[in-house]
C-alpha cells in the first residue's frame, strides 16, 4: 500500500539559501493517494525534507523510494525531472514571462504532447482550478490567489503521481487561505494524487491531512492522524506545537487499587493509555484548555477548588486564567460561561483528555 | 466539476513513461557545460597567469629573482613605474576636481541644463581615450597644433602655447576620459544623502557652505575616493594615450616600457617581471577602492531616495554652469570637433575648411586594404568576444548562484582576476603561455579573441550574476520538476528571463572591445590587425587625415551599438559593473 518510503534520511546544512534546516534520521511511509502534512516551526527541516523528496537535494545518508524504486540515496540521485512529481512553491514560482496558458502548458510542451491535446488538457485543468478565461493573462495581471492556482494547474496538468506543496497558502490573506484550503482538499480527493504538504500552521494541517508528521529540529516527533496527534501528542514538543496547552509538572503516585495517578498539588489525574511510567517518576501533564471544566462551588459536583484570575471574552469562547495554589492554568469554555475575575470555582478535567510525558523523554 | 480521467494515478499514460525513459543522458549536459566553463577559465586566465609568473622567475639557468631586481634597480624601469604613479596620482586628483563639482551641481543644485552636464560625463566616459589623445595632438602639438598656431598669431610677443607632449598634456588627455568615474560614483552617493543630515547641521547653526564641507562631503568621501582610484587604475593602464602623447616627450610609463621590451630581441623575462609589478600596483589600488566603496554604505543607508533637496545657487548659478561648459568644450567639443574637421580636410591646418573632402573616408573604407581588414576584424572580434564572455559568464554565474559545487568560489574569484590586469599584461601573459605550446596562435585572430575574452570575462560574469540573482531558484526548480532537463530549463526559463540584462552586458563588452588597443598592440599581425591598431599605425606614419576618418568610423560604430541598446532595452552603457 505504501507508495513512498523514506528511510533514515539525513541531510545537514549550511544551505545556500541560508533558511533551510537539516534533517536527521528521518523515516516515513506514505500511502498512495494519501494527504500527508509535514508540520513544524520554521527551521525544523520540513522544507528540506520536501526538497529531498523532489530530488532538488541529495541526502547524506538514508534513502527515498517511490513505488519500490530508489530515487534518492547518498550514492545516487534521480534528477527532479525524472521523478514524475509536481511541486508548488511558497512564492508560486509562476514564470513572469509566460502567459497563464504557456505556464500551464510548459510540462506538456516538454513532453512533446501535440498542440491539440495540449489545449484540451490545459483547458480541463484550468477549469479544475477555476481559472477559465484567464489563459492569455500574464502573471503580473493576476492576484495572489490566481497565481497560486496557476502554479497548481501547472503541476496537475502533467498528471504527477505525487504533488509536493511548500506552504502554498502562506502568502494569501486569511479569507482566501480558508477557501483555497477547502479547494485543495477537494482537489486531492478528486484527483487521487498523493499530496505531501508542508506547513507551520497546525490548524491547516489538522483540517487537510490524512496523516500529520510533526517535525522539530530536523527530527520526526510524531506521525499519525490529526486526531491522534492533537489528542495524544507523543511528547511535549508536539503537544506545545499542536495548539495552546497547559504543561503541568506532576509526580506519579499509585492508588490503593494499583492504578497510577499523576499528582500536581491537589490536582490528581488517573493515568490512562498514554502512560508508560513508574510511581515516583517526575512527569509533565499536557492539558488542552478546552478539556478543563469549571463549575460553580454551589453546584455540588466533584472538583478542585480554583480561583479565576482573569477572564477574556473572545467571541466564540471565553478564556480564563485560573490558579490552584501556585499552579496557573489556561481554560477555554463556551462563550456565555458565568464567571468573572475573582470568582471561586470547581475545576475538573475530562477523562483521558490529557497526556503525560516522563521528563527525561522530552526531546525524543 | 467531475474528476477528470487523466489523473488516474495507477494508469499513467504510456507516452509519459516512454518520454521519461528516452532521456537517460540529460543530466550529463549540465556537468559537461560546467566542466567546459572551468576549462575555459583555466585556458583564458589561470594558465596564462601561471606562465606569466613562471616566466618572471625562470631563466635558462634555473629559478632567479634577477628580473625583479633589474626591474626595481635599473633606472629606465624604475622611472617607468614612477611616471605611471605620478600620472595616476595627477589623474586621480583632477578627476575629483572636475567630476565632483559636476556631480554636486547635477544632483544637489538648481544648475540650468543639468541633462547637458550628464550627457557630457556620459560622452566623456564613452570616448575612446587614444582617439582623444590623437585629437589633442592635432590641437596642441607644439608647432602644428591648431590652437597653438592660433595663440602664436594672436599673441606674437608672448608664448602662451601648451605643449601636449608633456606630463601635463598626458594628464589632460587622460582626465578627459577618467573624470566620469568620480562623477558617476559621487553623483549616486550625493543623490542618496538624506537632506535631514544637512538640515540637522543647519539647525545647529552651520551655514550652507560649512554644512557642505562638514556634513555632505564627509558622507560621500568614500565614494569620491573610490571613483578616483578607479580613475587611477584606468589611467595607468591606457597604452594608447601614453604612447601617443608620452613617447614624443620621452616619458616612458609601464605599458609603453613593457611594449618596448617586445622590440627585437624580445626580453620576455623582464617584460613578465615588469608586468607583475604593474599588476601589484593595480591590485593595490583596486583593493583600496573596494575598502572605500565598502564604507560608502553609510551614505546610502540613511537616505530613502528623493529626500535630498536642491540648493538654490543664486548668483553662483552661471559661473558654475560656465565651469561645466568649459569641461564640455575641453573634453568633448574640441577633440571631437577637431577629429571631424581633420577627417574632412585634405591637409590639416588653420585653413582646413577651404578644401573639404570625403577622400579620407573613401580611402579608409574602400581603397586601403589594411583599414578595411581592420574594421572587419574588430567587428568580428568584438562580436565574438562579447557573445562568448556573456555565454561563459552566464554559465559561471549560474554555477556560483545556483549550485553547491565546492569549486565555485574559486571559479568566481578566478573570473575576476582580469579586473586587476592591465590590457598589455594580459597580452604578455598570453604570449608567455601560447609561445610555449605547439599551437601557432601568436599573431592570429584567435589569440586576440582569447585576449579580449579574458579581459572582458569579468564584465560578462558580473552582469550574468546580477541577472541570475534577480531570479528565484524556485522558477528554475519548477521547470525541472515538471520534466524539463537542465538545458531545456535554461532555454525556456532562465535565459528568456535575463535576456535584457545579458544584452546590456553584451553592449558593455562590445563597446570597449571594438576600440581595444592595450592588448591588441602586442598580439596583432598584418592579418589580424584591428581598428585601434590601424589607427595607431597610421598615426605613426603621419597620415592624420586618414586616422581621423578611421577614428570617426570607430566612434560611429560605438554610437550605433549604444543606440541599438537604448532602443531595445533602455540600456545605458554605464560603468556600474566596474564598481
Amino acid at each position: 500500500m505504501s507508495q513512498i518510503e523514506i528511510e533514515g534520511l539525513t541531510k545537514n546544512y549550511p544551505a545556500p539559501d541560508g533558511k533551510s534546516a537539516g534533517v536527521i534520521d528521518f523515516s516515513l511511509s506514505i500511502g498512495s493517494g494519501e494527504f500527508v502534512t509535514l508540520l513544524g516551526p520554521s527551521g525544523c527541516g520540513k522544507t528540506t525534507t520536501l526538497r529531498l523528496i523532489a530530488g532538488l537535494l541529495k541526502p547524506e545518508s538514508g534513502r527515498i523510494s517511490v513505488a519500490g524504486r530508489v530515487l534518492s540515496s547518498s550514492q545516487d540521485l534521480v534528477p527532479p525531472e525524472l521523478r514524475d512529481m509536481g511541486m508548488v512553491f511558497q512564492n508560486y514560482a509562476v514564470w513572469p514571462h509566460k502567459t497563464v496558458f504557456d505556464n500551464v502548458a510548459f510540462g506538456l510542451k516538454i513532453r512533446r504532447v501535440p498542440a491539440a491535446r495540449t489545449r484540451e488538457q490545459v483547458a480541463r485543468v484550468l477549469a479544475l482550478v477555476n481559472l477559465v478565461g484567464l489563459e492569455n493573462r500574464y502573471p503580473s495581471e493576476l492576484s495572489g490567489g490566481q497565481q497560486q492556482r496557476v502554479a497548481l494547474a501547472r503541476s496537475l496538468v502533467v498528471e504527477p503521481k505525487v504533488l509536493l506543496l511548500d506552504e502554498p497558502l502562506s502568502n494569501l490573506d486569511a479569507k482566501l487561505r480558508e477557501r483555497m484550503r477547502l479547494e485543495l482538499k477537494q482537489l486531492q480527493r478528486r484527483t487521487g494524487i498523493t499530496f505531501i504538504y508542508v506547513t507551520h500552521d497546525q490548524s491547516e494541517a489538522l483540517a487537510l491531512s490524512d496523516r500529520i508528521a510533526v517535525m522539530h529540529e530536523g527530527r520526526l516527533q510524531q506521525y499519525g492522524p490529526p486526531r491522534e496527534v492533537y489528542r495524544c501528542p507523543a511528547n511535549r514538543v508536539v503537544a506545545d506545537f499542536m495548539g495552546t496547552v497547559n504543561l503541568v509538572p506532576a509526580r506519579v503516585g499509585a492508588t490503593s487499587d494499583g492504578n497510577f495517578v499523576a499528582e500536581a498539588g491537589p490536582l490528581k489525574l488517573a493515568l490512562g493509555r498514554c502512560s508508560g511510567i513508574e510511581p515516583g517518576d517526575q512527569v509533565e501533564l499536557a492539558i488542552r484548555p478546552e478539556s478543563i471544566r469549571l463549575a460553580r462551588n454551589s453546584s455540588g459536583g466533584a472538583g478542585v477548588r480554583t480561583r479565576i484570575e482573569e477572564m477574556n471574552y473572545l467571541g466564540n469562547f471565553t478564556e480564563y486564567i485560573v490558579t490552584i495554589g501556585p499552579l496557573r492554568l489556561r481554560v477555554q469554555s463556551e462563550a456565555d460561561a458565568p464567571f468573572v475575575a475573582g470568582d471561586e470555582a470547581l475545576l475538573s478535567i475530562e477523562a483521558e483528555q490529557y497526556s503525560v510525558f516522563a521528563l527525561e523523554k522530552n526531546t525524543q | 466539476m467531475e474528476c477528470p480521467e487523466p489523473f488516474d494515478v495507477e494508469n499513467s499514460t504510456p507516452e509519459t513513461a516512454t518520454v521519461i525513459s528516452a532521456r537517460p543522458h540529460r543530466i550529463n549536459l549540465e556537468i559537461w557545460v560546467c566542466a567546459t566553463a572551468v576549462a575555459a577559465v583555466m585556458i583564458l586566465i589561470v594558465l596564462p597567469l601561471a606562465f606569466l609568473l613562471w616566466g618572471s622567475v625562470a631563466s635558462a639557468s634555473g629559478l632567479t629573482i634577477g628580473f625583479f631586481t633589474r626591474v626595481l634597480y635599473t633606472r629606465i624601469y624604475f622611472q617607468a613605474l614612477a611616471n605611471s604613479l605620478v600620472l595616476g596620482a595627477w589623474v586621480g586628483l583632477f578627476s575629483i576636481l572636475i567630476g565632483l563639482p559636476l556631480a554636486w551641481a547635477v544632483t544637489r543644485t538648481d544648475l540650468p541644463a543639468r541633462g547637458f552636464v550628464k550627457l557630457t560625463a556620459t560622452l566623456a566616459y564613452l570616448s575612446p581615450p587614444f582617439l582623444l589623445a590623437i585629437a589633442y595632438v592635432n590641437l596642441l602639438s607644439p608647432r602644428a597644433g591648431v590652437i597653438n598656431t592660433l595663440l602664436r598669431q594672436a599673441f606674437p610677443s608672448h608664448d602662451l602655447t601648451f605643449n601636449i607632449f608633456s606630463m601635463a598634456g598626458l594628464v589632460l588627455v587622460t582626465v578627459s576620459h577618467t573624470f566620469p568615474f568620480v562623477y558617476l560614483l559621487a553623483a549616486s552617493a550625493l543623490a542618496s544623502v538624506d537632506s535631514s543630515y544637512e538640515d540637522s547641521a543647519q539647525i545647529l547653526g552651520a551655514g550652507k557652505v560649512r554644512t557642505t564641507f562638514a556634513v555632505t562631503l564627509p558622507l560621500v568621501a568614500p565614494a569620491i575616493l573610490s571613483g578616483a582610484l578607479i580613475g587611477f587604475v584606468e589611467a595607468i593602464a591606457l597604452f594608447g594615450s601614453q604612447a601617443i602623447v608620452g613617447l614624443p616627450a620621452r616619458i616612458f610609463t609601464l605599458p609603453t616600457r613593457i611594449y618596448a621590451l617586445f622590440d627585437y630581441p624580445p626580453q620576455y623575462g623582464l617584460a613578465s617581471a615588469l608586468s607583475l609589478v604593474f599588476v601589484a600596483l593595480t591590485v593595490a589600488a583596486l583593493y583600496l577602492q573596494r575598502a572605500f566603496l565598502g564604507r560608502r554604505s553609510f551614505a546610502t543607508l540613511g537616505g530613502k531616495g528623493g529626500q535630498s533637496r536642491r540648493l538654490a545657487l543664486g548668483r553662483w548659478r552661471w559661473p558654475l554652469f560656465g565651469f561645466c561648459l568649459i569641461v564640455f568644450i575641453i573634453t568633448i567639443a574640441l577633440p571631437y570637433g577637431s577629429l571631424l574637421a581633420v577627417s574632412f580636410s585634405k591637409s590639416w591646418g588653420l585653413a582646413f575648411w577651404q578644401n573639404l573632402t570625403f577622400a579620407n573616408y573613401h580611402f579608409v573604407l574602400f581603397e586601403y586594404a589594411v583599414t578595411q581588414r581592420a574594421i572587419l576584424n574588430s567587428l568580428m572580434l568584438a562580436t565574438a568576444a562579447a557573445t562568448f564572455c556573456i555565454f561563459l559568464g552566464s554559465v559561471i554565474g549560474w554555477i556560483d548562484v545556483r549550485t553547491n559545487l565546492p569549486l565555485r568560489r574559486i571559479l568566481d574569484s578566478a573570473v575576476l582576476i582580469p579586473l586587476g590586469l592591465p590590457g598589455i599584461v594580459i597580452a604578455v601573459a598570453l604570449v608567455q603561455f601560447w609561445l610555449k605550446t605547439p599551437l601557432p596562435l601568436y599573431g592570429s585572430l584567435a589569440i586576440l579573441f582569447l585576449a579580449y575574452s579574458a579581459r572582458y570575462l569579468p564584465l560578462g560574469a558580473r552582469v550574468a550574476n546580477a541577472g541570475l540573482q534577480q531570479i528565484d531558484a524556485s522558477l528554475e526548480q519548477s521547470a525541472r520538476i515538471l520534466g524539463a532537463s537542465w538545458a531545456e530549463t535554461m532555454r525556456h526559463i532562465t535565459l528568456p528571463m535575463i535576456r535584457s540584462t545579458l544584452f546590456a552586458g553584451w553592449i558593455l563588452i562590445f563597446v570597449p572591445a571594438i576600440q581595444e588597443l592595450s592588448a591588441s598592440i602586442l598580439l596583432f599581425s598584418g592579418k589580424s590587425i584591428t581598428i585601434a591598431v590601424a589607427v595607431y599605425n597610421l598615426y605613426e606614419n603621419g597620415s592624420i587625415e586618414a586616422v581621423a576618418a578611421l577614428a570617426l568610423i570607430n566612434i560611429v560604430i560605438i554610437a550605433v551599438a549604444i543606440g541599438i541598446a537604448n532602443r531595445i532595452g533602455g540600456v545605458s552603457a554605464r560603468p556600474e559593473a566596474l564598481g
